[in-house]
């Protein structure tokens, strides 16, 4: 959310207030300074949790909380979970990436492009990570100014897709940072007749990006009607690739006689995707766990500018799904929120639930005694009016014994516990890193009670558990959010006996606190723990292939592991075989009453790393029962670009300070640290 | 009557004057408050359900 403030009226300190919808959902607070003729602008990251409507409040208020400007009721368009979303920095309004936009006839199935201004791209990488790819033209790059620049290349880094496009080479000498993430060296243009080619890619050859925000990967499951037959999926059941729109296109003459300008590509590490001749018209490479793609022409231009098959070309450079292409109707069920599987992780012990058949014995005990019983008994001692002093001592008995049946099954202490999945994103020699954190927090309350939650990390924030994409969306307003310029301050209310769970994203830099390196041939792996706490279990995914369990690593170790071992098993099973037990979880966590068996997760660490690969997660169950991350969670992009995937669990332990600003009685914590080193 | 010296006067009036365009300035003062919310801008910006 981007905002704009000009005060040309007397200095005063500002809080902006910021709803999302119209049920009482968390509530966000910007203090802000406004001194008299400023201009301030800011961009805040919030979490979408609806699926179908949503408003923003927004309130400018003063330090003594009255309104002095408001904007009420900003609609926003939602667009599916699992569909593309590009941002666009174009040259010039009518350069435009565009989709074919009469295929899909639902608006929040079609793949959609929002021009970002350049003033207001975020400046946080976490406002960026809803859009899986972003089209920048040189010309614009040199209007982005340095927290910008850094926040878009932390999300490429972290797994962006960057298209990028020259408009003058001479752009590059001022942009040196895009220099030096292109795959390719820019040199003099000329110009070729290179329509043919790129229809031909358009419509024959294989193309399938990967990276680490790519939209969720269905490729295991080739039934899913969004499954792309360019995925890796499981052979022996290869993609249907009938209905392919793309085999479609009639090739356009006047565009493949038409002299385009190009720039000469020098590929350095990057792959030639498109080539007219030996002419190289689109190069790509990855960078971290993001994917750079770098045109020859610029596609803002004549004669690509006119080209009928344009909507076309970008749909097919960010792979669209066909499906979302197609006229067809189709059906994507699912959209359980993968939250309560680690709400199975980080819930309190301390809360059993009543069963149900309990609960019903109790309320026909209950009406039997108040009714025929009391009856039965007053007729035989023939005291008809004592029914004045039973009938209230029987509710109240029966209050008694609820409140002690409650306490009994629910009451305990104050408990915290924190679960931190922690993205290393290598930078330079890769002794510093990036670290992407997302904490998952569960606090059980013995009593009504708000709790403070804070942190100082540089780029921070806080949301209830999302409920997935059928519940209700909202957290009720148990949350405030007080969001600092550095780190956030949180308030959480808790309401007697039991126990929420919320989710903090945040993003520091700090010294690597795993390093690893590749062997030749891949056949082993060093690695080097500077966490400054004990590795307890070690996992790799090695180059695409299968996940082996390593053992543990001490504390300031260096040791080189051996991954042609025994030990190593498929990734799929080894994801599949807790995809049972979530569901589990998840359908528990959703009862009020009934067993309390199964309702919890106690490996957080082998749980948490199934839980990474969120797209392998369907393979018993089919796509009906879908989990839904957001952006980053998922690694099976990476693993299907044959990245080596390094993933080590620190029991008891936390990177960083803990959120909890209140004593608890009982804790737990754990971090996986999740590494990935890109395939070559 | 004591006469009003010119000088005074002269102070007077420019005081008067800076006191009405003080006036008129806060009178016009008025806060800019621009909200852009989802990614893009016209027609309202696009968000991600679950992101």
């Amino acid at each position: 959310m981007a905002i704009e403030v000009f005060n040309d009226g007397p200095t005063f300190d500002a809080v902006i207030e910021i709803t999302a919808g119209q049920f009482g959902s968390q509530t966000q607070r910007i203090p802000v300074e406004l001194p008299t003729n400023t201009r301030k602008r800011l961009v805040v990251p919030f979490f979408c949790a609806s699926a179908g409507y949503l408003t923003m409040d927004a309130r400018l208020k003063d330090s003594n909380g009255k309104v002095r400007d408001e904007r009420l009721g900003t609609r926003l368009n939602i667009v599916q979970w699992k569909t593309p979303l590009m941002g666009a920095l174009p040259a010039s309004y009518g350069g435009m990436p565009t989709f074919p936009n009469d295929r899909q006839h639902r608006p929040e199935w079609q793949p959609t492009v929002a021009r970002l201004e350049s003033e207001f791209v975020p400046d946080n990488p976490i406002a960026l990570e809803g859009l899986n790819t972003i089209y920048l033209n040189t010309a614009k790059a040199l209007e982005l100014k340095e927290p910008q620049i850094n926040a878009l290349l932390s999300w490429l880094h972290a797994g962006g897709h960057l298209v990028v496009a020259v408009d003058q080479p001479a752009d590059l000498n001022a942009a040196g940072w895009l220099r030096e993430v292109l795959p390719a060296e820019v040199a003099g243009g000329n110009s070729l007749r290179a329509g043919t080619a790129l229809h031909h890619w358009l419509s024959e050859e294989e193309w399938a990006p990967l990276y680490g925000y790519a939209p969720p990967v269905p490729g295991y499951s080739p039934s899913h009607p969004l499954a792309r037959p360019n995925s890796k999926v499981n052979k022996s059941k290869p993609v249907a690739n009938a209905g392919n729109p793309f085999t479609e296109l009639a090739a356009e003459s006047e565009f493949g006689a038409a002299d385009l300008p190009v720039l000469t590509l020098l590929p350095q590490e990057g792959k030639v995707t498109v080539k007219s001749g030996t002419v190289p018209m689109i190069v790509s490479g990855s960078r971290g766990r993001g994917l750079v793609t770098l045109l020859a022409f610029n596609p803002e231009r004549e004669p690509f500018r006119s080209w009928k098959l344009r909507p076309w070309f970008w749909a097919r450079l960010i792979d669209v799904p066909h499906a979302l292409l197609g006229k067809a109707d189709f059906n994507v069920y699912g959209g359980r929120s993968l939250d309560a599987v680690f709400g199975g992780m980080v819930e309190t012990r301390q809360v059993r639930k009543l069963p149900v058949g309990f609960l019903l014995l109790l309320l026909v005990v209950y009406l039997v005694v108040i009714g025929p019983l009391d009856q039965w008994w007053l007729r035989k001692i023939n005291r008809p009016m004592l029914t004045w002093i039973t009938f209230p001592a029987y509710v109240a008995l029966f209050s008694l014994l609820i409140y002690l049946i409650g306490y009994k099954l629910r009451a305990g202490q104050i408990e915290w516990n924190e679960l931190h999945i922690v993205d290393v994103l290598p930078q330079g020699d890769g002794t510093r890193a990036v670290l992407r954190g997302r904490t998952f927090t569960g606090i059980y309350s013995p009593r009504n009670d708000a709790y403070k939650i804070a942190t100082d990390l540089q780029y921070a924030s806080f949301r209830a558990e999302f409920q997935g994409l059928w519940g209700n969306g909202n957290d009720n307003g148990k949350v405030s959010l007080l969001a600092k310029p550095v780190g956030f301050e949180a308030e959480v209310f808790v309401p007697v006996w039991t126990s929420q769970m919320n989710v903090a994203d945040w993003q520091d830099t700090a010294e690597s606190p795993l390093v690893a390196k590749l062997g030749s041939g891949g056949h082993t792996i060093r690695l080097e723990n500077h966490s400054g706490h004990r590795i307890g279990r070690l996992w790799v995914v090695s180059a695409g292939g299968p996940i082996s369990e390593l053992g543990d690593l001490p504390m300031g170790a260096a040791k080189e592991f051996d991954l042609t071992g025994a030990g190593a098993t498929s990734l799929e099973p080894f994801v599949a075989a807790h995809e049972n037990e979530f569901q589990t979880v998840v359908t528990r966590r959703e009862e009020i009453f009934g067993d309390s068996a199964k309702a919890h997760i106690d490996d957080w660490a082998s749980a948490s790393v199934a839980a990474s690969f969120g797209s392998l997660l369907h393979l018993n169950n089919g796509d009906s029962r879908e989990f839904v991350w957001p952006a980053g969670m998922d690694l099976t992009s990476l693993f299907q670009r044959n990245d080596t995937i390094v993933l080590a669990w620190i029991p008891d332990a936390s990177l960083v300070a803990p959120f909890n600003k209140f004593t608890p009685k009982r804790q737990q914590n754990g971090t996986l640290l999740r590494l990935v080193i890109p395939s070559r | 009557m004591i006469p009003l010296r010119p000088t005074s006067a002269i102070l007077r009036f420019w005081l008067g004057c800076l006191l009405a365009l003080l006036a008129g300035s806060l009178a016009q003062a008025k806060i800019q408050f621009d909200v852009f919310a989802g990614y893009g801008d016209a027609g309202g910006g696009v968000v991600r359900a679950g992101g």
